[in-house]
């Protein structure tokens, strides 16, 4: 399948702070992409490379096969782009940055789209930008994407101070778009419920390394949460190998693992973790996100 | 596309721009009718000999006015891009980055230069039929560079502003109050007059600086 975006060996530092090192990931066309990670691992980082504001260390990135830091203005055109926080000219109403934006994409611009979205908005045309609220702003952003008709978006933490109606309008609209018009889409999202709804594939970054990088539904199926009773005074025992981030309440042991129940138990066995009743649950992609990076 | 970048610059800054407009011209308004008074109090007589014996232009009321103007004008239009980050969306649209910010730079020194065009015609008319040629030439001549001086104080502060690094931002700063300075040097009619397209090509120069500053952006540096 052709690859929209492709990053190889992708490292960078701020000053001698190394963000992270030798990041490879590639997103297939028409599908749906959501970076995951903790504060500082680095996603805006990659959206920051990826929209050509930061020049990486080393290693390459590529959108529709040209270097992130060089596209030639035709593929910028393919390209719609949400920043951080929805920004936009608040300096604008809904009408004038219609008319600014338009200009610039002749041919593909679909005014239709943008007002069919502006009408749920229930504002006047005349109202300006730093007048709406955070989620108004967020869809007057949306609809000036949808209105672009790019062939890729990259959207970076689209939920960011929006309350939950507003979080789910913007993932259904989008969702409903990306799919009815084959679109590719990367993102990321603080807020992971959002992106279980939305997203086809992630990649779960921690810091300075890329986790896990698979589609959302084999993930979900092959991750499990698993508890057990232990004796009450019984130490935990961390950096189990295959067992990721257990934690001890009281005769409650809890941890995550991609094994299947019969090899987790083998590897108590083998660490010699005193245990007793031991079962899997199936987790959410929070549950999963959790899990990988832990809590901490 | 460069209409649009307009469209946007003037939405961002009318209000900006047509009141300092107004301000600048008001003074220079004063500064003419001010001359024209002095003439009417004092006689037309004794004001020509205080031209010629003091070298004095009489209107440097106005002289840091287009200066303040442009660094003011410049701040309206890049600092709201710099601080919520609307750069990166100008930044974003399909147009090669030096042409989107030469556009915006374009509309803000066109608004500079038409505004000191009409100011120094409204010194021009008031003056002209009281004064003599030579001395109504004169008292141009000392005001282009104060005139250049705003279109180069928009430049500079362009070029402060787009920075992002906060160190380089301040050396730039210095060095730009640096080269303003040599538009003030001396109120002294026609002291400027032979440098006059010197300090026009150092104007058109600066223009470039802010590639230095647009590269910073584009590539990420920060502090």
């Amino acid at each position: 399948m052709e690859n929209v975006i492709e990053c190889i060996n992708l490292t960078h530092y701020y000053g001698k702070r190394l963000i992270y090192k030798d990041l490879n990931f590639a997103v297939p066309k028409g599908r749906i992409l959501g970076l995951l990670g903790k504060n500082g691992t680095g996603k805006t980082t990659t959206i920051n490379i990826l929209s050509g504001y930061l020049k990486q260390y080393s290693g390459k990135c590529l959108i529709f096969n040209q270097p992130a830091n060089a596209i030639e203005d035709h593929t910028r055109k393919r390209i719609g782009l949400l920043i951080e926080g929805h920004v936009q000219y608040q300096f604008m109403n809904i009408e004038q940055i219609e008319k600014f934006y338009s200009a610039f994409y002749p041919g593909q611009w679909r005014r239709d789209a943008y007002y069919s979205l502006m009408d749920k908005l229930k504002v006047a045309p005349h109202q300006k930008i730093n007048k709406m609220s955070n989620g108004q702003r967020s869809q007057v952003a949306l609809g000036l994407i949808l209105a672009q008709n790019p062939e890729l978006l990259v959207l970076d933490d689209f939920s960011l101070g929006l309350d939950p109606g507003y979080r789910r309008l913007f993932v259904e609209y989008l969702r409903d778009y990306a799919k009815s018009e084959g679109k590719t889409v990367f993102l990321t999202s603080h807020i992971i419920q959002d992106m279980e709804q939305l997203i086809d594939d992630c990649i779960i970054m921690d810091y300075g390394k890329i986790l896990v990088q698979k589609p959302v539904k084999e993930l979900l199926a092959s991750i499990k949460k698993y508890r057990c009773h232990v004796p009450e005074l019984q130490p935990i025992k961390e950096n189990i190998p295959k067992l990721f981030h257990p934690e001890k309440h009281k005769i409650l042991m809890e941890f995550y693992s991609f094994e299947p129940i019969e090899e987790v138990e083998q590897i108590l066995h083998r660490e010699q973790v005193q245990y007793s009743k031991i079962w899997a649950e199936d987790i959410n992609l929070e549950d999963a996100f959790i899990g990988l990076t832990g809590k901490y | 596309m460069l209409y649009a970048i307009f469209y946007k610059e003037w939405i961002k800054t009318r209000w900006y721009y047509i009141i300092a407009s107004a301000v600048l011209l008001g003074f220079v308004c004063y500064a003419a009718l001010y001359l024209n008074r002095v003439g009417d109090l004092a006689g037309m007589k004794n004001l020509w000999d205080y031209f010629l014996i003091k070298n004095d232009s009489l209107i440097s009321i106005v002289k840091y006015i287009p200066l303040i103007v442009g660094i003011g004008g410049a701040v309206s239009q890049f600092a709201p891009e710099m601080y919520r980050k609307c750069l990166k969306l100008t930044l974003h649209l399909p147009c090669n980055e030096y042409f989107l910010v030469g556009s915006m730079m374009l509309y803000g020194c066109g608004i500079m230069v038409a505004v000191s065009i009409v100011s120094l015609t409204i010194l021009f008319l008031t003056l002209n039929g009281i004064l003599p040629p030579e001395i109504i030439s004169g008292i141009l001549q000392a005001s282009i560079p104060w005139f250049l001086a705003g279109v180069c104080g928009y430049l500079l502060t362009t070029w402060v502003v787009l920075q992002p690094v906060t160190k380089k931002r301040i050396l730039q700063a210095i060095l730009g109050a640096f080269v303003l300075r040599t538009f003030f040097l001396t109120d002294t009619m026609q002291a400027y007059t032979p440098s006059i397209w010197i300090f026009a090509a150092t104007t058109v120069l600066t223009a470039l600086l802010t590639i230095i500053s647009l590269n910073d952006f584009k590539e990420g540096r920060q502090d």
